[in-house]
């Protein structure tokens, strides 16, 4: 797939850390990547995530990968 | 990073300075004066240097120290007073030469822009390093073609016809050079498409 085709991954990272009464600041730290990382994938700017990030967030965060990322807008 | 810390602000106005500097001076020297030399307003250039069979000689070559003065196989073809027809096959090799360095000088610079910038790994330099190998090829190929065909229509049905060789010498340091931009920018290419992969991973 050319890469400047767009992707249909949806990031929930804003939801869950509403839920969770989390700010991006102090997921960022627990995670161990920097807010304006976490900025870039809370606002669907990324292009992809590291295995080892996403399992960081999802240990953070209490959550499944399913919760965080979805197919389709 | 130290590499690219040591190309300063400073260092990228003086490449493209100088990258400018060359396609002026080749557009100008050797295209544009010859050109105007065909035209009418300048001196037109009225001799090519050509291969021979070697049946001519050098008169009185004087012997000294041992060593000898040859020159059987190149000579200089003047025309003493040539037509716009003999010009423009006189000059033409030349011009199109100049201009295709030009052109491959005027891309170089163009890519040494967007090093000033901060970012050379995008994707109109790959298309860039192809053309800059396109330009050079054609410089090493076409040119030596013309110079043959061009030489060919200037002594064709003359009395110096069969003593001129018009053999077609392709310049292989050339075609080697256009080889490697090729392979250059299809690595080039590869790096900046890597590039774009990795670029908004988090």
């Amino acid at each position: 797939m050319p890469p400047e085709e767009p992707h249909e991954i949806a990031v929930h990272l804003d939801r869950l850390l509403a839920e969770r009464g989390m700010t991006l600041a102090e997921l960022a730290e627990r995670v161990g990547v920097t807010v304006v990382n976490l900025s870039i994938l809370k606002n669907d700017r990324a292009k992809a995530i590291r295995f080892t990030t996403l399992s960081a967030i999802c240990r953070a965060l209490d959550c499944q990968p399913g919760d965080l990322l979805t197919y389709g807008k | 990073m130290q590499i690219a810390r040591q190309w300063t602000r400073f260092d990228h106005h003086v490449l493209e300075g100088l990258l400018g500097l060359g396609v002026l001076l080749a557009g100008v020297f050797g295209a544009l004066v010859p050109l105007l030399g065909v035209t009418g307003p300048l001196p037109a250039a009225d001799t090519r240097m050509v291969d021979i069979d070697g049946r001519a000689q050098v008169p009185g070559s004087p012997a000294s120290g041992g060593m000898v003065l040859r020159g059987t196989h190149h000579a200089e073809l003047a025309l003493s007073d040539p037509d716009f027809g003999e010009r423009l096959l006189l000059a033409g090799p030349g011009i199109v030469r100049s201009l295709l360095i030009a052109w491959v000088l005027y891309t170089l610079m163009r890519m040494a822009q967007t090093l000033r910038q901060g970012d050379v790994f995008v994707p109109a330099n790959t298309r860039r390093l192809g053309r800059v190998a396109a330009g050079v090829l054609l410089v090493g190929t076409a040119v030596p073609l013309l110079d043959t065909l061009t030489t060919d229509g200037l002594v064709g049905g003359t009395p110096l016809d069969p003593a001129v060789r018009d053999v077609y010498a392709p310049s292989l340091g050339a075609v080697l050079l256009a080889l490697l931009v090729f392979a250059a920018a299809g690595a080039f290419g590869h790096g900046t498409r890597l590039r774009a992969d990795t670029e908004g991973l988090v």
